[in-house]
């Protein structure tokens, strides 16, 4: 039987007016990798915190390795990794320093410390930066420092808070594969972000939050099952008759017809021809079009469907 | 666990290398233009023999020549401390107000008229005049023994004489060195190293801050693992007052050692003193740095009053100033730092190795004690309102 690693029960956090988080709760299992999806100032960051008792909250309660977590349980903590939002390093401490100060934090002895911090420096592979001061580094090395230092005393329940953000995206895709070898190797994962495509390459499961607020929580297929859309049928086609907009409207399990930029959207419920359905109906009308395709809806979609908004600004 | 946090934060605190320089530079710069803006003056005044009226009456005359134990009095390179004029005492006043390039002009005047009760008459302040101070307050003393020694052993007499003279011209030598309170050369120095030491507690305000979730995002890292709060703090604490300390004996050593101010008394306490000024320096930062939620600015912004506005109250830059906050304001004296290392200095400084000293020095080690653990306790894990 798993144990509960991480439970969250009726959290409210408030900072003066705002609420920012408002009866949140969460439950997560050893050996999961739990994403924490949501928008910039949704309460991801704050979650956390709070989980960490870095944070004070107004209600609510927090377990950690099901016991209360207090700002005083050093016994907790010690199995607990975090790579914060913010690149936490001394600029005075080279690479291979600062994993050693932050790892020597946790542990004692020096032969089994050595050893960690070598193995965390070829973990993130900055091992030929090691005697490279921070200030030296580029955004993505900088990241994976951060990394190191979080991960370097082999916690069993390591948290991660939007590793990602301006990394270039082979970093980024080195950074995921790591996480995924340290749940691998035993990890208990805690993901946010707001970047979709990585929390449902990443996760098994996944909690969708907005304003402080649960909207959805399940694994990635749940979550998409949870929508009425299944398809979404995409037309690169340069101008458009509002009465073709109106006709596709009216087309089986079409519910939702959007055009743009020249894009566009049709938004299908369940079905199985759709992209044949509207292929013909071009052929009727004599309307030429660049490109025609379908997308299987992500977790983006969920979100818009859920709140009624896009879950990140288009880039 | 503590000597992997002190060794780090000592490699911090070094490589943080304009901080330390800044200090530095503020000591030896500060101390050289001193130098070259007061030597010459203190040279000077250094063994000039000082010409002081003597008055005496008939009675105490005739009981020994008590004068001729004045005049003989020299300094170490032989030269005479006191050129002496017996006059009557109207004579002396004159000889006092006469203007100041005036050849016949004395410092002061020492009436022995009444031997019980020698008094010292000067009309302004100066070095000259504080060398008669020390000599007159010796005199006073070997002259109630003198006394003594004359009702029950008569033929005592001249070693007790000669004893008050080497008293004296020992004690009128580090006193023209050093000077008192009054002479300004030593004091700007005395000053210099206070401000030097409560400057400190720059380095003390930014201990905390690698350990608080709501100071630094490596705090935050700090706070979430599993080291003790206290651990952490007192190492930092203590690889903090090692570069401090550090910085204050490489100052104390170049004005002693390439400046050659003599302190006068001793050497070894001054930079005891100062040491302990340092560390109290740094208490005073370590403490300001656990105060509430305030920005690191507003901390050191509160820090720079008390380096300025403590400075000013305990006479740093208006001299009397300490002494009239004493009478308006005791309380003030006692809990600021500038006003408490001031006072140890002051009091090594007039009366060498004495109950002041110690009760100053004291003061200076209970109230360090004092700030750090107000810091430890506000330090204590807590969750934050926001971070
Ligand atoms: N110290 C604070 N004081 C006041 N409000 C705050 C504070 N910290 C966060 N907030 C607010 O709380 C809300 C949640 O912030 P939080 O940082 O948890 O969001 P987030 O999901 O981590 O966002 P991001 O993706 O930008 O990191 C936001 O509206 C934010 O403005
Ligand atoms: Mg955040």
């Amino acid at each position: 039987m798993s144990q509960t690693v991480v439970e969250i029960n009726n959290l409210v956090k408030r900072y003066k007016e705002l609420i920012a988080l408002d009866n949140f709760s969460l439950k997560i299992e050893e050996g999961e990798v739990f994403g924490l999806l949501g928008p910039n100032g949704s309460g991801k960051t704050t979650t956390i915190n709070c989980l960490l008792s870095l944070l004070s909250y107004d209600k609510g309660e927090v377990k950690v390795f099901g016991e209360a977590m207090k700002p005083d349980r050093l016994d907790l903590k010690a199995r607990i990794g975090v790579v914060s939002q913010n690149v936490a390093v001394f600029n005075e401490l080279t690479v291979y320093e600062n994993v050693d100060f932050f790892c020597g934090l946790y542990i004692k002895d020096k032969k089994l410390k050595k050893q960690y911090v070598n193995e965390a420096l070829e973990f993130v592979d900055i091992m030929d930066f090691k005697n490279f001061y921070p200030k030296k580094l580029s955004g993505g090395l900088l990241r994976r420092l951060n990394i190191a230092c979080g991960i370097a005393h082999k916690p069993e329940l390591i948290i991660f808070d939007e590793p990602t953000v301006a990394v270039d995206p082979q970093s980024r895709n080195r950074i995921l594969e790591g996480i995924a070898e340290l749940n691998k190797n035993g990890a208990t994962i805690i993901y946010t972000s707001h970047y979709m495509e990585e929390v449902e390459q990443l996760c098994n499961r996944v909690l969708i939050m907005d304003k402080g607020k649960m909207i959805a929580c399940g694994t990635s297929d749940e979550l998409r099952r949870m929508i009425k859309n299944s398809e979404s049928v995409v037309v690169n086609i340069k101008r458009l008759d509002e009465s073709v907009i109106e006709d596709i409207k009216k087309l089986n399990h079409v519910y939702d017809v959007r055009y743009m930029n020249d894009i566009l959207t049709i938004k299908c419920s369940g079905g199985k021809h759709n992209i044949t359905h509207v292929v013909e109906y071009f052929a009727e009308r004599q309307l030429n079009y660049d490109r025609i395709y379908s997308e299987l809806p992500t977790l983006n979609d969920v979100f818009l469907e859920i709140t009624g908004k896009e879950l990140r600004d288009k880039e | 666990m503590f000597f992997h946090i002190f060794i780090s934060r000592l490699k911090i605190n070094i490589r943080n290398k304009d901080a330390i320089l800044w200090s530095l530079v503020f000591s030896l710069a500060l101390g050289t233009l001193f130098y070259f803006a007061f030597n010459s003056i203190y040279k000077n005044a250094k063994s000039t023999t000082i010409k002081v009226a003597v008055v005496e009456n008939d009675a105490t005359s005739g009981y020994m020549d008590l004068s001729s134990s004045l005049s003989d009095l020299k300094y170490e390179d032989g030269s005479k401390i006191l050129d002496i004029k017996k006059v009557d005492y109207d004579a002396a006043i004159e000889l006092l107000n006469k203007d100041e390039d005036d050849k016949d002009r004395v410092s002061g005047i020492i009436d022995l008229r009444d031997i019980e009760d020698v008094k010292l008459e000067v009309k302004e302040t100066g070095t000259a005049q504080s060398v008669l101070a020390s000599v007159v307050s010796v005199y006073r003393q070997y002259i109630s023994i003198i006394v003594e020694t004359i009702k029950k052993d008569p033929s005592n007499i001249s070693n007790v004489i000669s004893e008050f003279e080497n008293e004296a011209a020992s004690l009128v030598e580090s006193k023209s060195l050093s000077g008192d309170n009054k002479d300004p050369y030593v004091t700007y120095f005395y000053s210099l190293i206070t401000m030097m030491s409560v400057m400190a507690c720059m380095a003390g305000v930014i201990v905390p801050e690698s350990c608080q979730a709501n100071q630094s995002d490596v705090g935050a890292r700090v706070d979430v693992s599993s080291v003790g709060r206290m651990t952490y703090e007192l190492a930092g604490l203590l690889s903090a007052a090692i570069i401090q300390v550090s910085i204050t004996i490489i100052g104390l050593f170049y004005y002693t050692k390439i400046l050659k101010v003599n302190f006068g008394g001793d050497e070894n306490l001054v930079f005891l003193t100062a040491v302990l000024s340092t560390i109290l320096g740094i208490s005073l930062g370590f403490f300001v740095g656990h105060i509430g939620r305030l920005s690191q600015k507003a901390r050191e912004n509160i820090l720079m009053i008390f380096v300025v506005a403590g400075g000013f109250l305990s006479g740093l830059m208006v001299a009397n100033m300490k002494i009239l906050v004493e009478m308006k304001a005791p309380i003030v004296n006692r809990i600021n730092p500038s006003a408490v290392i001031t006072d140890a200095f002051y009091a090594l400084n007039m009366y060498g190795v004495s109950d002041r000293y110690y009760h100053a020095v004291a003061y200076i080690v209970g109230l360090s004690i004092i700030f750090i653990t107000g810091g430890l306790i506000m330090s204590r894990r807590k969750s934050y309102a926001s971070l």
